[in-house]
């Protein structure tokens, strides 16, 4: 185990490191002179050219990338063009927010979708599995920006059970910090509630047709022991990945529900960098968001070879 | 049951045999007639392809036309869904901003076919290139798939090419991976074997033996794409890094009403329906597929 987990940290660092060039890649792909862009085009010539050396964008790609790459393993990302503030401590900021949201999505997706796949794989061909099956098609099908404002509408502002946007610190008041996460999670775990239970019905259905099942069956133990003792387990292990994948869309996802609910999180952050462009800003929010998801793929990796040994040998 | 038994005898020769022989495809074809959410699912996106190719026929309006006099209305016999700020007809703009989601969706479901057939057969039958490619696609997937969007239309501009360029970025990595699985899992198989011992080159293996394996999960695969494509282009439009603001799509209609939601929910709600219902019509239809042509991954 240890020896794969070796390997695998090793493979975590190059891709970091891919991200990265790819990142400063695109970033130099941008048409037009950004400092033309940022101070506009009747700018004098003057002056741009000593923004631009102050930027030190006069320097050639690999030089840029070189010092991007050495100050980020110090932990600084630059300056912000448009904040005048560090990206690093910008991105602090708002980190939070964006991890609370993508882990109680992922929550509202797992404690919807694993039940729902499980209840449909037991009642197979009952109206509960048509149930299941079709609100779980429904689910995946519609935008999550869409649900987000049907959600505002109908619990915040007809009901009035929760607040419409906005975001409070669990540090400041845990249960406002809980009533402003509610809605947003829900429009962003319901589609991947959707997925997980498509997937892990599947993945029950398979293992339940399994030699051991019936052994169990067999040697008497109860029905709820086998299902989730034997099969359940089992049925987990490719379910493990989904979830991986499902996080990745959480924290890409975060961006939408970010602006919809109007929170201060890095997606809307990358965003606002984007309408405005912040290039810095924008590098250092897409950067760490995607290596929040490598981070999150690792450890996803790790938790399958601990739960399927063959992994670990291949 | 005679034409049961006939399907899986040899594969006829005449012509008069050919004709009554139940080919996979015919086979295919059939149970997909007999299912019923496929069916559900075709007959709701051929009524949403009607409604927003044939636009014209249900409106006289036009979907850029502003009118002072109209500004913000609740749906009413003239304006069925109610008119934007501007005073625009939002029926118009919701069966025209359609024809945005499934030109971007058809266009990328077909892009990604030729990219993902190409990156998967190279990779999955050459095994130089194997790593190689599929290092790539990991690179590319390590990419949270919004995030990765919104940055490709940041710096390409938005526009409507740049959208396309953008989903076929983020789509081609997973349809490329599964036309190398069908490859890599047919390549060892006795007919292609055959086939490469009677001198048979690379290209017409790959056309010919193993490509034909890979069109049932392709087929699926790409249904499902177009429904991504479809939820993408929506959320990009509906964040304002979609295409030029005087297009009308749906997702920027669902963001225009957001502002009004309070009083005037409809302004979303008809827009984000639009997209829900073309996305679901496409699932289901990607599901009865799925059933129809590879029975085994029904389970």
């Amino acid at each position: 185990m240890s020896q794969f987990a070796i390997r695998r940290l090793l493979t975590f660092i190059p891709a970091l490191l891919a991200v990265a060039v790819v990142i400063a890649l695109l970033m130099d792909m941008i048409p037009g002179d950004p400092v033309t862009i940022m101070l506009g085009l009747d700018a004098p010539g003057e002056s741009i050219n000593r923004r631009r050396i102050e930027l030190g964008l006069d320097r050639p790609m690999h030089v840029r990338l070189l010092e991007w790459l050495t100050n980020a393993l110090r932990g600084d990302l630059g300056q912000s063009i448009i904040l005048e503030k560090s990206v690093s401590q910008t991105i602090a900021e708002r980190y939070s927010v964006t991890i609370s949201l993508a882990l109680f999505a992922l929550a509202v997706a797992l404690a919807v979708g694993l039940p729902a796949g499980i209840v449909a794989s037991v009642k197979q061909g009952t109206w509960i599995d048509w149930a299941v099956t079709t609100s779980a098609l429904l689910w995946l099908s519609l935008p999550g920006f869409w649900i987000a404002l049907n959600l505002i509408f109908l619990f915040s502002v007809r009901l009035g059970w929760f607040p419409v946007g906005g975001f409070v610190p669990v540090t400041e008041n845990p249960l406002d910090f809980l009533k402003h996460l509610v809605l947003p999670a829900v429009s962003m775990g319901l589609g991947s509630a959707g997925i997980l239970a498509r997937f892990t019905r599947t993945s029950m259905l398979e293992v339940l047709r399994m030699d051991y099942i019936g052994t169990a069956r067999a040697k008497g133990l109860r029905e709820i022991v086998v299902l989730l003792r034997h099969a359940l387990k089992n049925a987990l292990i490719p379910i493990i990945t989904m979830v991986g994948i499902s996080f990745g869309d959480m924290l890409g996802g975060a961006v939408i529900s970010e602006l919809v609910f109007n929170m201060p999180g890095v997606g809307r952050m990358v965003l606002d960098a984007v309408k405005r462009r912040d290039y810095p800003l924008i590098q250092g929010g897409i950067f760490v968001v995607t290596a929040t998801y490598l981070m999150v793929n690792l450890l996803v990796d790790l938790l399958y070879a601990w739960a399927d040994p063959q992994i670990r040998f291949e | 049951m005679i034409r049961e038994t006939h399907a899986v005898d040899k594969i006829p020769t005449s012509l008069s045999d050919r004709l009554r022989w139940d080919s996979p495809w015919r086979q295919a074809l059939r149970r997909l007639r007999r299912n019923p959410s496929g069916l559900i699912g075709l007959t709701i996106l051929a009524a949403m392809t009607i409604a927003h190719l044939g636009a014209p026929l249900f409106t006289d309006l036009d979907p850029t036309a502003l009118d002072k006099r109209a500004i913000l209305q609740a749906p009413s016999p003239e304006h069925p869904f109610g008119t934007d700020r501007y005073g625009r007809d939002l029926l118009s703009r919701v069966l025209y901003g359609g024809r945005i989601s499934l030109l971007v969706a058809s266009i990328v479901a077909l892009v990604t076919t030729c990219t993902g057939v190409i990156l998967g057969s190279l990779s999955g039958y050459f095994p130089r290139l194997d790593s190689t490619i599929m290092r790539i696609m990991d690179l590319v997937m390590a990419f949270p798939t919004i995030i990765l969007a919104i940055a490709i239309v940041a710096i390409l501009g938005p526009q409507l090419l740049n959208i396309l360029i953008a989903l076929v970025t983020v789509v081609t990595p997973r349809t490329s991976r599964v036309v190398r699985g069908v490859i890599l899992a047919t390549k060892e198989k006795e007919f292609v074997l055959a086939g490469r011992s009677v001198g048979a080159g690379d290209l017409r293996i790959i056309f010919r033996h193993l490509l034909p394996s890979a069109v049932p999960a392709l087929l699926v695969r790409q249904t499902y794409v177009f429904g991504i494509s479809i939820l993408i282009e929506g959320g990009l439009n509906f964040l304002g890094v979609g295409v030029q603001p005087e297009i009308p799509t749906l997702g920027a209609v669902v963001a225009e009403g957001r502002q009004f939601l309070r009083e005037m929910p409809w302004i979303s709600f008809y827009a984000g329906m639009a997209i829900a219902l073309l996305v679901l019509g496409i699932n289901l239809l990607g599901d009865g597929l799925r059933d129809a042509l590879d029975p085994r991954m029904k389970v």
